[in-house]
């Protein structure tokens, strides 16, 4: 008997990033946009999810991830979005999600006529940046809330990002939040990265907001 | 919190690994994981310690991991830089079209264990 050292040298998720890379595919030939909004709990995603499906000619579908309840399901299906929750509580309470669980919602879901589809990703600023859902495009949510230093502590979402939108500007007044030290610091992780500055409540950025999924090509 | 997801992925691989293999048991699982994670590793060793008694052949194991530091390459004038806090900007030259090199890891090494053949 003898000690043997056997190598192996993969990617870790390489399972969730082949299931990830079909699904880009999938849309692609669908020609369906699909975005990954992550974010902090309570940043705003769903109040934007909202207001884009109120002010956007096109069709939207939301899969949400929540590791309980449906409240965020309930409130974009009563704006008239169609939307599909995935709760990962029951199954061990995942606090991201897996492109193994967007292909398996996506088996339930009809897509007809939808344009943009958008992964409500688990509010947590850690773990969904680590794994791809499969995504055309990235987008991070940060309230101006949550302090310039965010983007420092939590590199990856920001770094895996092609746009951010920093929310809740209309609570800019009220603050002492320096906003251009918080850009800063998301250009030190991700020097390309794209900054909308929006308010779902005002209605400032929201322009920008759309223009840029308008123009967003498959 | 996202730790348990990966050992999960990882022990999937060095189980196919360990079961195409002539080896008796497993002793160790090597991974190389860049500091750009997030990743603790008391609580990947806390869910890889709880995993492998579930699965045959790896009651013993160790998981041993290599963490790799934050480098980036400047894609202008191709110096490399060693990133203490995170800026990804060439220490050289100040362009910040850099390129992260290392620190991005999250491999499976290894697996070593006792071969039976011998």
């Amino acid at each position: 008997m003898s000690q043997k050292e056997i190598k192996i040298m993969q990617k870790i998720l390489n399972v969730n990033d082949r299931i990830a890379d079909d699904l880009r595919t999938e849309m692609s030939k669908k020609g369906i946009v699909y975005i990954n909004l992550m974010s902090s709990p309570g940043s705003g995603k769903t109040k934007l999810l909202e207001k884009t499906a109120g002010a956007i000619r096109d069709k939207i579908f939301v899969i949400e991830g929540d590791i309980q309840t449906t409240l965020d399901a309930e409130r974009l299906a009563a704006a008239g979005v169609g939307v599909y929750q995935i709760n990962t509580g029951p199954f061990g309470g995942d606090c991201h999600l897996e492109a193994g669980w967007i292909r398996s919602a996506l088996e339930e879901i009809e897509l007809e006529n939808v344009k943009y589809l958008f992964v409500e990703n688990i509010g947590n600023l850690v773990c969904p940046a680590e794994f791809d859902v499969g995504a055309h495009i990235n987008v991070v949510v940060l309230s101006v809330t949550e302090g310039e230093e965010k983007p420092l502590k939590y590199p990856l979402a920001f770094r895996n990002s092609q746009l951010c939108l920093i929310s809740k500007t209309d609570l800019l007044p009220y603050l002492d939040i320096d906003l251009e030290m918080m850009k800063a610091n998301m250009r030190k992780i991700n020097p390309q990265i794209r900054i909308i500055e929006l308010s779902a409540k005002s209605g400032q950025g929201i322009q920008d907001w759309l223009d840029f999924l308008a123009e967003y090509k498959t | 919190m996202h730790e348990g997801a990966i050992v999960k992925s990882l022990l999937d691989i060095a189980n196919k690994s360990f079961t195409e293999s002539e080896l008796k048991e497993v002793n160790r699982v090597k991974v190389i994981i860049g500091k750009f994670h997030n990743i603790v590793n008391e609580v990947m060793e806390m869910h890889f310690d709880l995993m492998k008694k579930e699965i045959a052949g790896f009651e013993q194991a160790i998981l041993e991991i290599e963490e790799r530091d934050l480098i980036i390459q400047c894609r202008k004038c191709h110096k490399t830089t060693s990133l203490n806090d995170i800026n990804f900007a060439c220490s050289d030259c100040g362009s910040t079209d850099t390129e992260l090199i290392h620190g991005n890891e999250l491999y499976i090494a290894s697996i070593e264990g006792t071969d039976n053949t011998k």
